[in-house]
């Protein structure tokens, strides 16, 4: 009688044999067992299994498993997680949290299937317990990087660094900087209204194909030497085939960085322009915000004759603050000015205008639609032209990247100009697309 | 005639299994109506049986497991649904937070469940309609996209669509 109490108020206690075996029934509750997925009722599937027929194997091996002392289903989402099965685990998981190292893993899971978004939320639920805060930091980080906010990574990174968890060593590992990074754009495309001249003079339309370079050396800390190259070659304005070469050496120092460049341009084979140039840049992230300032003066000589008379210092300024919108969206907003002294008056202008950008990137692909107005205004009457040149220049483009792996990168260009001039010659329109392949890689 | 009698017997199984799990259900007994009902189900095929079990694991507090099960038992067994398991299907929806789900059924439901089930279904509505009096959040729209993003990885499809349905209800409230 005691042994039936017992019976009746323990469920892992035997379950007392029923009067008549039906081993057919037994193998029907051990399907439903075998298949649920709650623990309760698989206990009670594999418990009257077992009933029905005692000497039913599944059935006692599902009910003693059942009956184990803790809950198994953490190792098995483990198992399926080590299996590749990531959904499967997932599912398990979910049925686990908030049980922060369910939690965690579910976030790696989602991670690694690009579910950014739920893979977020699952990892600040690990963040908030110390056993895999770290672990749960160092996939936010991941997941940072790969959306593109590179700050945010390393002050992830940084924090892991500090600590003592299993993954401090990769956390350093990646906060240890590229020494050597180089990177490559092909580009083919068509540009309705070639421009390339210093008063933005349309050419008429190309069909282009253009390739650029770059490799980029940080010797120490905050120091970077960079040096680029790029060719664009016309099939019919060939005469206008375009090659630069540039070196740049800066340094940045937390949130100011400073750099001086040197550019040397060739318009159809022959020496173009030689430039060199300084530039101040700070920036000051409030929150959602930052805030970002810089200056450049870029010290122009002009190596052709028609083009000489534009010879001398263009200074730029601009100032911009930048919204986080949305884990996946930003918006960033700013204002120019520029002042190009040139050898001569007819020449020098003035120029300001706001531009705007808004940034989106989820997983693998980023897009952004830039729009920009300069108001340009020569300081005197320019002779070969009638009048005191004033320009107005609407900028609009459209850029799409999507990352086929961590190395390769498409990338579609999409843009449009229109100048509108007092001097009827310098008004017109423009078009362009460009499809390219993008190949970036750090030693 | 064999094959026949064996369907018989089997059907006949399975209602005394449907019958057990009812007895057991109506004792509070959720996980011994959920097993007895997948029995009924295992013998006898989709049914009564697979909405049934839905609503065990309504009580038994697993909501989302028992959404999964509602949808499965619509999509095999349409005929065998009621109000009244329209009504748990309902508080499935709500304790899963898919108010807008739960406000639908909970319409349909009306008075066709009599008037106790038609009163409790009253009751929700309108802590429903509480809810909704001030506009929902941004970020309540990003919490379902992110529920469905999970499900979806989980391949529990249905309630992705859900979740996913929520989030567009949702979001036209939001651009109202």
């Amino acid at each position: 009688m005691i042994a039936l109490l017992l019976a009746l108020a323990d469920p892992c206690a035997p379950p007392p044999a029923a009067a008549a075996r039906d081993p057919a029934s037994a193998r029907v509750y051990v399907e439903v067992g075998e298949n649920a997925a709650g623990p309760t009722e698989v206990l009670e599937a594999f418990r009257e299994a077992l009933r029905l027929d005692p000497s039913n194997a599944r059935a006692q091996a599902g009910f003693q498993a059942a009956c184990r002392p803790g809950d198994d289903r953490f190792e098995k989402a483990r198992a399926r997680m080590d299996a590749g099965d990531r959904a499967g685990a997932i599912a398990i998981f979910e049925q686990l949290r908030p049980m922060p190292a369910a939690a965690l893993l579910e976030g790696i899971c989602l991670y690694e299937l690009e579910q950014d978004d739920a893979a977020e939320t699952a990892l600040l639920e690990a963040q908030a317990d110390d056993a895999t805060a770290d672990a749960a930091r160092f996939f936010l980080g991941l997941l940072a990087r790969r959306r593109g906010q590179q700050a945010e990574a390393e002050q992830l990174f940084t924090e892991v660094a500090q600590g003592n968890s299993s993954v401090a060593d990769q956390a350093r590992r990646l906060l240890k900087p590229t020494r050597l990074s180089v990177s490559a754009l092909a580009e083919s495309g068509y540009d309705s209204n070639v421009s390339l001249a210093p008063t933005n003079a349309p050419l008429g339309g190309d069909a282009l194909g253009s390739l650029a370079a770059a490799v980029v050396w940080r010797p120490v800390e905050g120091l970077f030497v960079r040096a680029s190259g790029f060719y664009r070659a016309q099939p019919t304005l060939s005469d206008y085939d375009l090659g630069a070469l540039g070196g740049t050496v800066g340094y940045g120092w937390g949130p100011l960085s400073a750099e001086y460049d040197y550019d040397f341009v060739a318009l159809g084979n022959a020496p173009y322009l030689s430039a060199n140039r300084l530039g101040l840049a700070g920036r000051l992230p409030l929150g959602a915000w930052t805030l970002s300032a810089g200056y450049g003066a870029r010290f122009e000589n002009y190596r052709t004759s028609v083009t000489s008379v534009f010879s001398g210092t263009l200074h730029g300024w601009q100032i911009a603050a930048a919204l986080r919108l949305s884990r996946e969206a930003s918006v960033e907003i700013a204002y120019r000015f520029a002042r190009d002294w040139t050898d001569e008056a007819a020449t020098t202008y003035f120029e300001h205008g706001p531009a705007a950008v808004l940034r989106f990137g989820s997983g693998r692909v980023r897009l952004s639609i830039e729009a920009s107005a300069a108001f340009r205004l020569y300081e005197a009457f320019d002779d070969s032209v009638g009048v005191q040149q004033q320009d107005s220049i609407l900028d609009a483009a459209l850029l799409g990247e999507y990352d086929v792996d961590p190395r390769w990168t498409v990338r579609l260009a999409l843009g449009g100009r229109d100048q509108i001039s007092n001097v009827d010659e310098l008004t017109y329109t423009r078009a362009y697309a460009t499809l390219g392949v993008a190949f970036a890689a750090g030693l | 005639m064999l094959y026949v009698l064996a369907v018989l017997l089997a059907a006949s199984g399975a209602d005394e299994h449907l019958l057990t799990g009812a007895r057991a259900f109506r004792a509070g007994e959720y996980a011994k109506a959920l097993v007895e009902f997948r029995v009924a189900e295992k013998l006898g095929g989709p049914g009564e049986a697979s909405w049934y079990a839905a609503a065990a694991l309504q009580k038994m507090g697993r909501a989302e497991d028992a959404l999964i099960a509602f949808a499965n038992a619509e999509a095999s067994a349409p005929n065998a649904r009621d109000a009244l398991l329209d009504y748990y299907r309902a508080l499935a929806c709500y304790d899963a937070r898919l108010y807008l789900c739960a406000q639908r059924l909970l319409v349909q439901v009306g008075d066709a469940g009599g008037p106790r089930i038609g009163d409790m279904a009253r009751k929700t509505r309108e802590s429903i309609d509480k809810l909704f009096q001030t506009p929902p959040a941004r970020g309540a729209v990003d919490w379902y996209r992110e529920k469905a993003q999970v499900a979806k990885a989980a391949k529990r499809e249905s309630l992705a669509a859900l979740y996913t349905a929520e989030a567009d209800a949702l979001q036209a409230r939001l651009a109202k």
